[in-house]
């Protein structure tokens, strides 16, 4: 028999019918001027891009799906567009070589748009001096000079050797080249070289003159020809400064346009002369230049190389490139970047490395940008998870943030995992705002564990997953429906379509008086009904194309229900849905499979016996109950303790179970269950099994709120409309939950027709009256409770356990009286 | 006294022009080859290598002093035969193995001889494709010089003076003594030396120190400055002086390989450049 308590099907359900629009399509609706049901967040977001202070970089948190990248980035866009002018102070990046460390590239800014521009000027100018300095030394000047050099310290070097020549062949001596030296030997008169033959003919004491002259020039000659490199010495540095005199010119003639041209940088003015001194310095690679290497051995090599050798030259020539690292092209405004991969040189910058003869080698022109440089005076947005998940990714985003400059390193080398050369090149100032998008728990995750988080990120955007469903939030979700219609090129949406998918966001909210904020699914429902809108040619998506498209998700994701629900229909699974039982009652459960969630219907039954006054919960004494439930079952015990027998201790001992369930099992959604089945036990007054329960206690009895509500009564719906609605079936729900109830339109018409019926419930004793059609019954003055009344018999059962339990001790102490007696 | 050949390896049966190197005992230097295997793209010729060991310096080896003072080192160490022979081959292999690469890499055929005997003796001789005669008077000499030559039958004796030809450097004037040895092989004690230079200072430098050369060493001629221009003339200049000789001091570079075809092709006189 229907209870006169259970809900009206307008209770059931929070429709939005198409009168509540003055629209007819959403194609006539505007943009919305707001993001729908953000205010906080994007107050929060704002403020957190407007102020301009060290540290207030942005963590933007919520549940995934409520387009918060899609909101932060908007924001972003506008506001960097509105700093076009200062767009355009914002510097172009270079690396080059670094003259004075070679391992230590140096970062040049130049202005905006100006990088590659440097670059071909260099370049350039390299070319000219290729040509230019070569044809220098082949002119007639350079000629002349150099013979003039050669021919001053040749007669410096020769000089003394000339005079020994002609010194010694008075005394009948001469030199003569011999293979690798020089060799006195005897002449005759006219100079020539006399045989042996000729030479033993001579007296003895001429011989011995001879050779004791010979003996002296030797010595002499070897004193001469010590000096030689001294004059070679001479000769070198002479022809080095003169090198470097005519380089000099031709250098300081070609860079004169450049100096001009950007002598308003002080750094590239200095990095230029740099240039300019080691051409000068190595003016004799220019001489005979080849054309500058691909990849890292030439600078590597210069880098190594106590000297250049004349085959240095193209490495030498490689360390007058240019890597630009940033060239910003037109503005339109600071730079908003998203990295959707941050490993760690994906942000801060990489250092490549060629592989050569086994070796990794490396130099400036192998440095990569990261999406800090591309980022820097603009916005870097990133997913946090994404971020957590690559290796000191993290790490090197706080540096860059804490130093406010980026520095680029290999990872292995952070890590100290890198053996090889390596460059350090200098760090870059930044200035960037970032924006961190995540989940709370990450957000409140890295507060708790990082103390710098605090310091770094002083702004959180927390974004709302759900808003009021009143007037203006549903008529900004209608034109915020219509904005992703135009987005993503979609049929408008008519009023009752809009109705439907309102009716729907408010069951994705789990609540008839709230709306779901969560665009990823109103996204996803709105294309696929417009796919079946579509497909009947129609030129507006209506409510049954928006229930098509639900039903077709539902279907997608009913595997699972529809295998509980078989295995239950053959009595697999045993769940009564009619007749009555003693101590046995049907629970609720909300099952959450990837994104769908389901109701289904558990068996809980309860045995009573005389006990100690405890109340066991099989599933934590198997390890299968969460803390959650093992707290709803110490409640229920509690509530039994103070509501029977308040003046003593209870003799009771009875077992709580979740029949067939063999997973874990948590929350306290089914305490109220499971204390309306022990009600039952004791008292020994049958539930109707017809009925289905969901709902928390607490000490007092008061039956509290749960999640779920929706899936719970149409689980149980699902079971008995499969098995046949017999008009007695319906669910016990917490009246707190009414508000919550979204249900579906075959149950609301179930309701109609007096097939299912729906009790909100406030208190046990009128959930036990439902169950068993016995009312609880009051505590009377007399303080007994009301006669015949369920609370009366649980506590005349509970009185009748304790005076046996009472008995059971005096004969057990008699017992051992008697004993200790006879011992005695 | 006759001069022996030691060893000869000719890969090429030479034809005329021949263009011959003839290097000393020293080194041959790079410049030298590169410019004679040029000289024998441009007149189609062969080219020839003639390394020349001095065989009076071998045998001066024995002499109980003998020593050599090394460039490098400049330390003394004493000369024994075998070690000086031993030296002097090395030397020639290391020539043939240079004038090869030169040669190969220019594309001309090639050929190489080592000779004993006199420097200036052996160079004259085979200028003339003829056996010295006459014993070869050889001053000392402390510089190595490579001579480049156009060999021929049918050279003319001619009665003037052996004109030279040099730029105002240094160097040129060091190879004045070669020449002046080569003259003296020719029975000349007259020269007639041209210096080409564009700045008059430096050949008017130039002239100073020839003109006290030629005091000291007891040669006779005259010193004259000319522009590089007027090498345009020098054929028909030769003609008229009755030149005996040409000899090409450090000057190859002013003369372009035209004018030296024209002229190795109308004066019938030995043709020697100095390295």
């Amino acid at each position: 028999m229907p209870s006169p308590r259970a809900l009206n099907s307008d209770k059931l359900y929070a429709s939005c019918p198409p009168s509540t629009f003055r629209f007819k399509t959403t194609q006539s609706l505007k943009e919305p001027p707001a993001v729908l049901g953000q205010e906080r967040a994007v107050e929060a977001i704002r403020f957190g891009i407007d102020i301009g202070r060290k540290g207030y970089n942005l963590f933007a948190m919520g549940p995934s799906g409520f387009a918060k990248h899609r909101i932060v980035r908007r924001f972003l866009d506008e506001r960097a567009a509105k700093d076009k002018a200062v767009a355009k102070e914002l510097c172009d990046w270079v690396y080059v070589f670094n003259f004075e460390e070679n391992n230590k590239p140096q970062a040049l800014s130049l202005p905006f748009g100006t990088a590659r521009e440097f670059r071909e000027d260099v370049e350039q100018l390299v070319t000219d001096l290729v040509a230019a300095i070569p044809a220098a030394f082949e002119s007639d000047e350079y000629r002349a000079q150099r013979n003039e050099i050669e021919q001053k310290i040749s007669e410096e070097e020769q000089s003394p050797l000339e005079d020994l020549g002609e010194r010694i062949k008075s005394k009948s001596v001469a030199l003569v080249r011999t293979p690798s030296g020089l060799a006195v030997v005897p002449t005759n008169k006219d100079g020539e070289i006399i045989d042996p033959e000729a030479f033993g003919k001579l007296s003895e004491r001429r011989q011995n003159t001879i050779a004791n002259t010979i003996k002296t020039v030797q010595a002499e000659l070897q004193e001469i020809i010590q000096q030689a490199p001294r004059f070679r010495r001479q000769l070198q540095k002479q022809v080095r400064d003169l090198n470097q005199a005519i380089t000099r010119g031709v250098v300081d003639g070609l860079f004169a346009d450049l100096r001009k041209k950007y002598a308003r940088q002080e750094e590239v003015i200095v990095y230029l002369n740099a240039i300019a001194d080691d051409i000068v310095d190595n003016a004799s690679v220019f001489q005979h230049p080849q054309p500058p290497q691909e990849g890292a051995q030439g600078v590597v090599a210069s880098q190594l190389a106590i000297g250049p050798p004349p085959e240095a030259a193209p490495h030498i020539l490689a360390r007058y490139r240019v890597n630009v690292l940033i060239h910003r092209k037109e503005s339109k405004g600071r730079p908003v970047v998203y990295e959707d991969n941050p490993t760690f040189e994906n942000l801060v910058g990489s250092i490549e490395h060629i592989a050569e003869m086994g070796a990794l080698l490396t130099d400036f022109t192998l440095i990569k940008a990261g999406a800090l440089h591309r980022a820097n005076g603009g916005y870097l947005i990133i997913d946090a998870m994404e971020l957590l998940r690559h290796p000191s990714a993290y790490d090197g985003l706080k540096r860059a943030l804490t130093t406010e400059h980026i520095h680029t390193e290999p990872l292995g080398k952070r890590l100290s995992l890198l053996s090889t050369i390596t460059i350090e090149p200098e760090p870059i100032p930044l200035d960037v705002k970032v924006v961190l998008l995540g989940d709370r728990r990450v957000y409140y995750l890295l507060r708790h564990y990082d103390p710098e988080f605090d310091e770094l990120f002083k702004v959180s955007a927390d974004f709302e997953e759900t808003v009021p469903r009143d007037r203006k939030n549903v008529n900004l979700f209608a034109q915020t429906l219509g904005s992703i219609c135009r987005s993503e090129k979609l049929l408008p949406f008519n009023a009752s379509g809009v109705g439907r998918m309102v009716e729907h966001a408010s069951r994705e909210a789990e609540d008839a008086q709230k709306l779901s904020v969560r665009i990823l699914s109103v996204t996803d429902i709105a294309q696929e009904a417009d796919f079946l809108a579509r497909k009947a040619n129609k030129r507006a998506i209506g409510p049954d194309h928006v229930q098509a498209a639900l039903d077709a998700e539902v279907r997608r994701n009913s595997r699972a229900p529809e295998r509980m629900r078989e295995a239950v229909l053959r009595d697999t699974l045993l769940i009564d849905t009619d007749g009555e039982r003693v101590g046995q009652i049907n629970a609720l459960a909300v099952y959450q499979l990837g994104g769908h969630a389901f109701g289904s219907v558990s068996r809980v039954t309860v045995r009573t016996r005389q006990g100690s006054g405890k109340v066991i919960d099989i599933e934590r004494e198997v390890n299968l109950g969460g803390p959650l439930h093992t707290k709803g079952v110490l409640i229920l015990s509690s509530y039994l303790a103070s509501t029977y027998l308040p003046d003593h201790s209870l003799s009771l001992s009875a077992s709580i179970v979740f029949e067939q369930h063999y997973s874990r099992i948590d929350g306290d959604s089914a305490s109220s269950t499971e204390l309306y089945a022990l009600l039952s036990a004791l008292a020994d007054a049958p539930i109707r099994q017809s009925l289905a329960v969901t709902g928390s206690v607490n000490q007092f009895g008061e039956v509290q709120a749960i999640g779920g509500v929706n899936e719970k009564v149409e689980g149980f719906f699902d079971l008995c409309a499969a098995r046949g609605l017999n008009g007695e079936q319906g669910v016990l729900i917490p009246e707190s939950n009414v508000k919550h109830l979204m249900l579906k339109e075959e149950i609301r018409d179930a309701v109609d027709a007096g097939q299912f019926h729906l009790y909100p419930v406030r208190h046990i004793d009128e959930g036990i009256e439902i169950l068993t059609g016995i009312p609880g019954g009051k505590r009377l003055k007399s303080g007994a409770f009301t006669a015949n009344s369920i609370n009366a018999r649980v506590e005349a059962r509970l009185e009748e356990l304790r005076s046996a339990s009472k008995d059971e001790d005096k004969n057990g102490k008699r017992k051992k009286k008697g004993n200790g007696n006879a011992n005695s | 006294m006759a001069d022996e050949s030691t060893a000869t390896e000719i890969h090429e049966e030479p034809a005329l022009p021949l263009i011959v190197i003839a290097i000393d005992n020293a080194c041959p230097r790079q410049e030298a080859l590169e410019e004679a295997a040029a000289l024998t793209v441009q007149l189609g010729g062969k080219l020839s290598g003639v390394f020349v060991e001095n065989a009076r310096l071998v045998r001066l080896a024995s002499m109980p002093f003998a020593a050599e003072v090394g460039l490098a080192s400049a330390r003394a160490r004493e000369l024994s035969p075998e070690e000086l022979e031993r030296s002097l081959r090395s030397q020639a292999r290391s020539a043939q193995r240079s004038l090869q690469m030169t040669a190969e890499r220019c594309q001309v055929p090639w050929s190489f001889s080592v000779e004993r005997g006199s420097f200036v003796g052996r160079v004259v001789g085979t200028a003339f494709a003829s056996k010295s005669r006459r014993r070869p008077r050889e001053r000392a000499r402390a510089d190595s010089t490579n001579v480049l030559f156009i060999q021929r039958e049918g050279c003319e004796r001619r009665s003037g003076p052996a004109t030279l030809v040099m730029d105002p450097s240094l160097r040129s004037s060091q190879r004045l003594y070669r020449a002046m040895d080569l003259a003296a092989e020719l029975n000349l004690r007259e020269l007639d030396i041209l210096i080409v230079g564009e700045q008059m200072e430096e050949a008017h430098r130039q002239r100073q120190r020839v003109t006290a050369i030629l005091e000291r060493e007891k040669f006779s001629g005259c010193v004259t400055l000319i522009p590089p221009s007027a090498l345009g003339e020098l054929a028909p200049y030769l003609e008229e002086k009755q030149s005996a000789t040409l000899i090409l001091a450090n000057a190859r570079r002013l003369l372009d390989g035209e004018n030296l075809r024209h002229i190795a092709e109308t004066q019938p006189v030995p043709l020697f450049l100095i390295r």
